[in-house]
């Protein structure tokens, strides 16, 4: 068996063990199972290519440097990459601005739990929870949540983009993510990583 | 806003752009300064950015442009640390130990027995004391590691496992006089060559570790510093 093989087999906590010990063979399976949903990320924020390749290869590197910090207390493995991929898109953008994901994009996101059965037994439970939580919020605040997170527009691009005051862009956003809070907080599954 | 220390009303107004990034400086940091002291505050972005992170979860998965795997893993492993830039001698070792470690780490953490985040280590500070193990006829058979991170540890490395069906005992002296069994292991269990167990934290100031068998007698011993 291969040594990256036998990285493959590790969980996702315990490769991450692994990173933080510095090891090589870990850091090439970690960037094999995570690159296309941080890669994912960084485009979605971006819209940029090149700019969302650097973003993803930044925050591979930081999980490199800063696996030992992680703690699994506060969210599976995947969530944690994940945000840096996003404050390491955010920051890019601060820089340099192209085209973040496009508005209309931000439907295709979140397809209907129940259109196609196959498809959905793909994704992982975490993953068909959050869906379920967004689903249950009123249209306007699910567009203001995603538009934030995933698509990583401001307030005032948002109040753009949907036609309405920034005010009330804040508003859509604010409450929806703390419905989201309210309703993951009920949710007592145990995390599963994706 | 002014640079006035952030208030609880302020705070709760932006906590929301706060945990998706989209608050900028210098609001940025009066916001967390203020989470840090507020236990309440505190929480709530906690909260809130643990929301904000599984939303992630719903991002496309799109496949990067040609060449970006190998040019990730260059620029992550970039002046390796330590850990995986040993010697040849000791470089077949250390994926087994990475493993080893890294399973004993994820038991551990799973089990919810943490360290301070922040003293939690950079990848290039592992050993905190570590010693050759020699046998009673003066063999080195390998060598002994305490850590205390990211979580306290007794890692042994055998370079090569004899074949045996007997259990020996794996104990560590302090330097109060105590001696203290931390584990027992086979054949089966060392086989691969690393045997690592979790241990208390005032274990990792052991000054000796000793491997005993079955009639009592000390076979391996090493001295720790």
């Amino acid at each position: 068996m291969s040594l990256a093989s036998r990285f493959d087999r590790l969980s996702d906590d315990a490769l991450l063990a692994a990173l933080a010990l510095g090891e090589i063979d870990a850091a090439t399976v970690f960037v094999r199972r995570w690159q296309r949903k941080v890669y994912g990320v960084a485009f979605s924020v971006t819209g940029d290519r090149v700019l969302a390749e650097d973003v993803a290869q930044q925050a591979f590197e930081r999980a490199w440097r800063h696996a030992a910090t992680y703690d699994p207390r506060r969210g599976a493995v995947s969530t944690w990459l994940l945000s840096i991929t996003r404050h390491v898109a955010i920051d890019a953008m601060r820089v340099r601005r192209p085209h973040p994901l496009e508005p209309q994009d931000v439907a295709d996101l979140l397809p209907p739990s129940s259109s196609d059965p196959s498809q959905v037994a793909e994704v992982s439970d975490d993953i068909r929870r959050v869906r379920v939580h967004l689903e249950g919020l009123p249209e306007p605040q699910r567009r203001a949540v995603l538009l934030a997170t995933i698509g990583g527009r401001t307030m005032v691009e948002i109040g753009a983009i949907e036609g309405v005051p920034v005010p009330t862009a804040k508003t859509r956003f604010r409450t929806g993510l703390r419905k989201l809070r309210a309703s993951m907080a009920d949710d007592a599954s145990p995390r599963q990583d994706p | 806003m002014t640079a006035l220390p952030a208030t609880c009303a302020e705070f709760d107004e932006l906590a929301d752009e706060l945990a998706v990034g989209g608050v900028v400086e210098p609001d940025r940091s009066r916001l967390f300064a203020h989470a840090a002291t507020c236990t309440r505050c505190g929480t709530l972005l906690d909260d809130l950015s643990s929301v904000s992170d599984r939303v992630l979860l719903l991002a496309p998965e799109i496949d990067p442009p040609a060449g970006f795997e190998s040019r990730a893993i260059t620029a992550m492993t970039r002046g390796a640390t330590p850990a995986a830039r040993r010697g040849s001698a000791r470089r077949h070792r250390t994926p087994l130990v990475a493993l080893a470690v890294a399973a004993l780490v994820a038991v551990v953490l799973g089990a919810g027995v943490l360290v301070d985040r922040a003293t939690r280590p950079s990848p290039s500070s592992r050993s905190d004391r570590q010693g050759r193990l020699v046998s009673a006829s003066g063999e080195v058979l390998g060598t002994v590691e305490l850590s205390t991170r990211p979580t306290p540890y007794l890692l042994v490395t055998v370079t090569d496992p004899k074949p045996g069906s007997s259990t020996v005992s794996c104990e560590l002296d302090l330097r109060d006089g105590r001696r203290v069994v931390v584990g027992r292991w086979s054949y089966q269990d060392i086989e691969s060559g690393v045997w690592a167990i979790g241990i208390d934290p005032h274990l990792t100031a052991a000054t000796s570790m000793q491997v005993i068998d079955a009639n009592g007698d000390v076979v391996a011993t090493a001295a720790l510093s």
